[in-house]
Order: C-alpha cells, then sequence, then structure tokens
C-alpha cells in the first residue's frame, strides 16, 4: 500500500511521525511557524503542536544553528531550518566547527543529533543568493553525514533516519522538486544511510546523479534508449556521507563507463571526489575517462536563459553520455 | 585560586619547554573573576568557556592530571589529546568545554539553556567570554534569542583590562555594553574581577536571578591580567613598571592577606596549602608525561557516532589506494 504525496508533504510527514513519536524533536527555523515555512514544508506544524516545539526564530543563522549545537548536546534533537542553502553559509563555523567536532574533540564525550534542513538548486528565478548547491561544501566536513534525497519517499525516509541519527545530518532538499509527486510506502518509512538505490538498470553505461542529478539522469537515461538505443543505468547514492561505493564500484565493474551528473560547481565537486574513488578502486574496469556534467563555473544568473545556462540539462547529459561511449 | 595560579606557572614553564604545544592562554589575575563566577553555580548547572579553557577546567573541579596530560596531548587526557588547552571538555562535570572560536559558545549556551527549559529542569547554563566576544553577531543575536524564549543564561564577560587600557575607557565600553544589553532585556550586573568574594556574590546573585526569573543576565567582572608572555609572543613580558602595578592587585595575594587579616587562616596554613597545591601539581606534571602518546589510528575514533548510520564509513579512508585493503565492509552489512 502506498500513497501519493509531494516533496513537500513528504518532508512534512516524517516532520510530524518524528514529534509524535519523540518528545525530544523539536524545530528551530526562520518563519517555519505562522508562515508555514518559506517552502511550506512546515505546514500546520506550529497549530498542531505549538510554540514549543516549532520555534520562530530570527534571521540568525549561525545562532539558531548553534542553539540547535546546544540543544542537541543537552539532551534534545533539534530539526533547523535554513531558508536557504546559502544561510548554511553564514552559520558555517557552527556546522563545521561546533557540530561536526564535538564529539572528536571532546574524546567521545558529547554527542549531536542535529538535523539541519535547506533547499538547494535552481529552478525559480532567485538569482545568485539562493540557487546555489553546495554540497560538496558540506561534504568536505569529516564528522557531517550528508543526505540529498531526490524523491519525495527519500526525501520522507532519509529525513526520518536522520532525525534519529546521533551524528549531525545536513539533509539537502532541492528547491526544484517540492511540488514533484511521489508514491510513499505506507506505515513506518526509514530510508537508512548509506544504501544507493539503482533507480534504473542499464548495461552500456553507469550514470550517477547527485540530489535533483539524479532525475536530470533519468531524462537522458530515456532521450538515450528513445534516439540512440542506448541502455544506462542510473544510480542515485541518496547519501553522500555516508557514501555507497560498494553500489557505484559494482555498477561501474558491470558498464565499464562512469558519468557523474552534479548541479554544484565543477571545481572540487562531489563528482571530482567520487570520479577520483572510481578511478582509485576500479581502474582495471573502465573502458574509458570518467566524465562529469557539472553546473557552470559560475554563478547562478537571475534570467531564465542565464539560470538555465548554470545548470546541468538532460540534453547536455545525454551528449556526454554518447561522448563515454566513444559515439 | 591557588590551584590555578600554580598550575599556570607551571605549564607556562612546560611550554616554554616545549612539553606542551600550541597556543596556551594563561589566565594568571583572572582566579578571581574564574572562581569566583563558577563557584556561583550548582552541579547540576552546565558551563561553557573560551579558549582559555584549562583554567575552567580546574575552577569546575576536573583533575588537575588528567587536565595536564590534555595540555600534555596524551590518551591520559580529558579529552584522550584531541582538544589541548583550548578545547578541553569535561562532562562528568557539565563543562561543555573551551571554545577556540571567539564568541562560538554564546548560542550553544543559549541551546543549552534552550535544553534544560523544554526538559523542564532547572538548570542554568553559564558562558564565560572575553570582552573581544561581545562584538561578534552572535552575542547580541543569543542574548535576543534567550531574552525573548525566557532561557536562563549568565554571561560572564572577564574584561581583561591588562594594563593598556585606561580604567575610564574600561568604565565607558561597560557602560555601553549596559544600554546595549539592556535594550535586549537582559539584566546586567557588574562586579569587581579582581576580588573572588565580590565575583561570587554578584555571579550567585545572576544565577538565581536567571534560575527564578527565567531570564538572561549579563555580568560583567573587570580584571588586570598579569604581563606575562602571550602564546603568539611567549618572550614579550610587561616592563618592571607594569609587573609592579599588576603584583599591588594580585587578587590572589590579595585574598590570601585578606584572609589571614581577617583570622579565618593562619600565615602557616598559607604555606602548607600552597605546598599541598604544589604537591598535586607536580603529580599532575609526572602523570601527564608518563601517560601514552595516542596511536595514529585513534584519529579516526569519535568522528562518528559508534554504532551509527555513518560508521561503515569510517571503514573507507579517501587517502587512496594504498588504504585500500582496509576498506570495510558494505554500509548494508554493517548495519545488520
Amino acid at each position: 500500500m502506498s500513497r501519493t504525496l509531494t516533496y513537500r508533504e513528504a518532508l512534512n510527514d516524517a516532520l510530524r511521525e518524528e514529534l509524535d513519536r519523540d518528545q525530544r524533536v523539536l524545530l528551530l527555523g526562520e518563519d517555519i511557524g505562522a508562515f508555514d515555512g518559506a517552502f511550506r514544508v512546515t505546514k500546520g506544524l506550529l497549530a498542531d503542536y505549538g510554540e514549543e516545539r516549532v520555534r520562530d526564530t530570527p534571521s540568525a543563522p549561525g545562532t539558531i544553528v548553534g542553539m540547535g549545537v546546544g540543544a542537541a548536546i543537552v539532551g534534545l534533537r533539534p530539526v533547523v531550518e535554513l531558508m536557504t542553502i546559502t544561510a548554511a553559509l553564514r552559520a558555517l563555523d557552527q556546522i563545521a566547527v561546533s557540530a561536526a567536532q564535538a564529539r572528536f574533540q571532546s574524546g567521545g564525550q558529547l554527542s549531536v543529533p542535529l538535523v539541519l534542513r535547506a533547499p538547494q538548486g535552481g529552478g525559480h528565478q532567485l538569482g545568485p543568493t539562493h540557487s546555489h548547491s553546495l554540497e560538496a561544501m558540506l561534504l568536505a566536513i569529516p564528522g557531517l553525514l550528508v543526505a540529498t534525497p531526490s524523491t519525495p519517499a527519500d526525501a520522507k525516509g532519509l529525513l526520518k533516519s536522520a532525525i534519529r541519527s546521533d551524528d549531525p545530518v545536513f539533509v539537502i532538499e532541492h528547491e526544484s522538486l517540492y511540488g514533484t509527486k511521489g508514491e510513499i510506502p505506507e506505515g513506518e518509512h526509514l530510508v537508512p544511510f548509506g544504501e544507493a538505490v539503482v533507480r534504473r538498470p542499464g548495461r552500456d553505461l553507469t550514470i550517477l546523479g547527485i540530489s535533483r542529478g539524479a532525475l536530470t539522469a533519468l531524462d537522458a537515461a530515456d532521450v538515450l534508449e528513445r534516439e540512440h538505443g542506448v541502455s544506462a543505468e542510473v544510480v542515485d547514492p541518496r547519501t553522500l556521507r555516508p557514501l555507497d561505493l560498494p553500489t557505484i564500484l559494482e555498477s561501474v565493474k558491470r558498464t565499464n563507463r562512469l558519468l557523474i551528473v552534479e548541479e554544484g560547481w565543477p571545481q572540487g565537486g562531489v563528482g571530482a571526489t567520487i570520479a577520483a574513488l572510481v578511478l582509485e578502486q576500479a581502474f582495471d574496469f573502465l573502458d574509458g575517462p570518467v566524465l562529469r556534467v557539472a553546473g557552470a563555473e559560475a554563478p547562478v544568473g537571475y534570467s531564465r536563459v542565464l539560470e538555465r545556462a548554470a545548470q546541468a540539462s538532460s540534453r547536455e547529459v545525454a551528449q556526454a553520455a554518447l561522448t563515454a561511449l566513444g559515439r | 585560586m591557588q590551584l590555578l595560579r600554580r598550575f599556570d606557572e607551571r605549564a607556562g614553564e612546560l611550554y616554554g619547554a616545549g612539553q606542551i604545544g600550541g597556543f596556551l592562554h594563561l589566565a594568571i589575575g583572572e582566579e578571581a573573576a574564574i572562581v569566583g563566577a563558577t563557584r556561583a553555580l550548582e552541579d547540576r548547572d552546565w558551563l561553557l568557556t573560551t579558549f582559555r579553557a584549562h583554567a575552567h577546567a580546574l575552577a569546575r573541579g576536573s583533575e588537575p592530571a588528567r587536565v595536564m596530560a590534555e595540555l600534555f596531548g596524551r590518551v591520559g587526557g580529558l579529552c584522550h589529546g584531541r582538544a589541548g588547552a583550548m578545547h578541553l571538555t569535561d562532562v562528568e562535570r557539565r563543562f561543555l568545554g573551551g571554545f577556540g572560536m571567539v564568541g562560538g559558545h554564546l548560542p550553544i549556551a543559549a541551546g543549552a539553556a534552550l535544553a534544560s527549559t523544554y526538559q523542564g529542569r532547572a538548570e542554568v547554563t553559564m558562558a564565560i567570554l572575553g570582552d573581544g566576544a561581545s562584538g561578534n553577531g552572535v552575542f547580541g543575536e543569543s542574548l535576543g534569542l534567550a531574552a525573548k524564549w525566557n532561557l536562563p543564561v549568565v554571561l560572564v564577560i572577564v574584561r581583561a583590562l591588562g594594563g593598556y587600557a585606561t580604567e575610564g575607557d574600561a568604565a565607558a565600553a561597560s557602560a555601553d555594553l549596559q544600554r546595549q544589553v539592556e535594550g535586549l532585556g537582559v539584566k546586567a550586573l557588574t562586579c569587581n574581577g579582581m576580588d573572588v568574594v565580590d565575583t561570587q556574590a554578584v555571579c550567585a546573585d545572576a544565577v538565581r536571578i536567571a534560575r527564578t526569573e527565567r531570564r538572561p543576565v549579563l555580568v560583567q567582572a573587570p580584571t588586570l591580567r598579569a604581563p606575562t608572555p602571550s602564546p603568539t609572543a611567549p618572550r614579550a613580558a610587561g616592563d618592571r613598571e607594569q609587573i609592579a602595578a599588576w603584583k599591588a592587585r594580585d587578587p590572589l595575594a590579595l585574598f590570601g592577606d585578606r584572609l589571614v587579616e581577617v583570622g579565618l587562616v593562619e600565615s602557616a596554613d598559607r604555606a602548607r596549602l600552597q605546598m599541598q597545591v604544589g604537591a598535586v601539581i607536580e603529580q599532575a606534571v609526572s602523570f601527564a608525561g608518563r601517560s601514552p602518546h595516542p596511536e595514529p589510528e585513534a584519529l579516526y575514533e569519535h568522528v562518528l557516532a559508534p554504532g551509527g548510520s555513518g560508521e561503515a564509513w569510517r571503514g573507507f579512508d579517501l587517502r587512496g589506494t594504498s588504504r585500500r585493503a582496509e576498506a570495510g565492509p558494505h554500509p548494508r552489512e554493517a548495519s545488520k
């Protein structure tokens, strides 16, 4: 049995279920209460759970993330919503230093079961401050788990797992996916961290898609099959730390070719890291270079044309796949 | 106070001798402020401090041997050699740590107070900070939100005058800060940070107000830090005049004299106490010296929660193929 929900409803479901399940869970964020959240993810939660548990905060990312860290250390399981991933830059000290290092620095005395949520990616012409994809920056921080759900079911299942995790987790949502619909299994639905999923099986090459890149990869795989008779396997890692490298390697060892799709900047990107890992660990299985289609090395522009030009399109991905296959 | 002073003097020597690495921020001259403030807390209360953390750990009751071993970077240290002097943590004593990033602990203190309040516990969280942290954005943000949410946080600003600012300037700055926080709805008090009795009395008042009225309180404790070498200029001490001026106001000596004057302590007891403290410190140095260095493999411990969803990731070393053989089980297998 399953239900059809949007990505934002799935996230709302996850928050409700965990608020019901565990009294230690509380939500902090700018406009998450009276306003239902900038992207309506927290719709109705203030009315149903009260202002003790659903707390509107000022626009002070460093302070609200820091308060989340303190509350987590002293026994709660806070979920902090940042209005956009760019706000995480204002809180990077608290994320990278306080949240991610407290356990290590204290020799295991402290634990920070904190969840941070924020949307990334463009799609609504929000210009250079609200459209970037920063998963590589967050992935660079040891001690921080990073989830990048691309479907409503994963959004729900990964957020629930994140809230139950004893490590700090950044759940990176995608701004353009909030309205997308998908099937959600009835009942308790948890997606474990560190389990990639093969979204579409194939023989000729592996396309690894990160965040919305997984959906771009699926579109490209359709084009490849329909127009070029190419059978592409699409893998979605779902979480970047922990990364399910064995599933990626297993796929590459079958298809012998790898193309990575991400919306973040190419320099020091997630694709660069995964390409290096695959080269180190499966070089002998590759029949060609690992290719990447990333976001452009430029800020995201406001104009619809410039915004599209900054993002990886399914057409570019299909083209890169053909290049990988030597066509 | 005696313990903090002798510990700092000995640690300063060991720092000069290369036994202690990194930055070592001494607290000589701040003993009255640190001891007075921390003694105002109950065992159930939480404490966070600056990078001058070793003195605060001692004041909160941490074992001197484990503090010294941490300064030595050894396994026997409170944090097994991961924290050093700046980041010492002792959760058993509800000491949540020294913070190396100036002001970084202020929102964490407010969050700790939020957790206590949310869970219906009457604990107070105290954060000790230097005056520099009050210029950081999180200072006003944390106090403002703590006032709005009725959180029992006490911030104690140990304002180190260090002989470099005139008293008049300091007084003006302190009046500005008081107006600033009162505008946020924060109660502001001032104590004499060179007097342990006054500091404890004022901080106890602050803790009581925070606990009973459920509101943040700021205490300003001006002190005169000794013109000792700084971690970034280890050989630069104050000139003779500065040292003499400081000695005339040494909070430890003055408090000792006062205890003798009022007849609470005999002169002989004072000497005996110094000897006892000296012995405790030599034991601490000996313990630290005998404690082993951590094994390099220990680096990966406590990066992620044991048994958590990220644990399998610890099996992967991302530094390349040389460590490939250590790649752990598939996360699916590991999570079973």
